[in-house]
């Protein structure tokens, strides 16, 4: 069972090596991204077939693919944290400030008001809103779909539509 | 094994779901990682004791790798739970486009959105709740655990060569 252990891990560590090389490399992170997933997809099954033949049953490759997809997704969620959360960005700024920094600096730069003009200008630029005549408008499908499904997993989950209700 | 792990797996991820929704619902999504990992392991633990009873004992290997992966589905769970429970600004800004179609959203209503929206003060409390951040008077401060995460992250940042966002 170790080998079986084995060649999920190795495929991991070999999806987790060549995402950030891709990424440094190319300077897109989407494309670091998409091969990191395409080693798991087909990794994972062969490094068990060929690493872990004893083991190579239909059942044992598709729990096998699940916990690397799992494993994959969990890293993805980790790196995209890193790189977009505003809890880590704030902690940045305290950190940037030798460690410590009062409210009110720290709020001069984050504050919602900074947060969602910020947030409407990447919207704009990236062509998801547009500004006419004073008014946003959404123009963005996928936001449109994105946004649903989060409402409706939120509904089903708590029974609210939003956090703040 | 992998097809007797493979079925008690399936349900115990989907009876876990549902149980887990009730959970939430009642709870108003309090407690809900807890609720997440006390839940998932509860049932497969429960599906493996009724396993051993009708068919026969699992071994120690199977048990192994019955929680592993429960728990990288837990982990799963709770990072797709996150997404839910805390709204992000741009979801949060698309849903209050969207419900003032086919009007527009105008600059006051904006003032208004950002009122009833407090997101930064939301994450500020997170930060204070999880120990990351100690305030003390008007200061904030980093813990032992934010500086330990931080320069992990940097090490991360330098590797990938990625200039940080802020705002």
């Amino acid at each position: 069972m170790l080998t079986f252990y084995l060649a999920i891990l190795i495929t991991l560590v070999s999806a987790i090596f060549l995402d950030l090389l891709v990424t440094r490399v190319s300077g897109h992170r989407l494309y670091g991204y998409a091969t990191s997933l395409g080693i798991i997809f087909m990794g994972c099954p062969l490094a068990v077939l060929f690493n872990a033949p004893e083991y190579a049953t239909l059942f044992s490759l598709i729990l096998a693919l699940g916990l690397g997809l799992m494993w994959w997704f969990i890293y993805l969620n980790v790196v995209q944290a890193v790189e977009s959360s505003l809890r880590l960005r704030m902690l940045f700024e305290v950190k940037t400030n030798g460690g410590s920094l009062t409210e009110t600096k720290l709020r001069d730069t984050y504050n919602d008001k900074t947060l969602i003009t910020l947030r409407l200008k990447r919207l704009e630029e990236g062509k998801s809103i547009v500004k006419k005549e004073g008014k946003y408008y959404l123009q963005s499908k996928k936001l449109r779909k994105a946004a649903h499904f989060f409402t409706v997993l939120k509904k089903i989950s708590t029974g609210r539509s939003s956090q703040f209700e | 094994m992998f097809l007797d792990l493979f079925i008690i797996l399936l349900f115990a991820i989907v009876g876990g779901i549902g149980i887990n929704i009730l959970l939430l619902r009642a709870l108003r999504g309090r407690h809900a990682y807890s609720v997440t990992i006390a839940g998932f392991n509860g049932i497969l633990a429960g599906i493996l004791l009724l396993h051993s009873f009708l068919l026969e004992d699992a071994s120690v290997v199977d048990l192994s790798f019955a929680f592993l992966f429960m728990n990288s589905y837990i982990a799963v769970h709770c990072l797709v739970l996150v997404g839910v429970l805390n709204d992000s600004p741009t979801l949060a800004i698309v849903k209050t486009l969207m419900k003032k179609e086919p009007d527009g959203l105008s600059e006051n209503e904006l003032n208004d959105f950002i009122r009833s929206h407090p997101f930064v003060s939301s994450r500020l409390m997170a930060l204070n709740t999880t120990g990351d951040l100690k305030k003390e008077g008007a200061r904030y401060y980093l813990t032992p655990r934010s500086k330990v995460i931080l320069f992990i992250i940097e090490i991360y940042q330098n590797i990938i060569v990625r200039d940080r966002e802020t705002g």
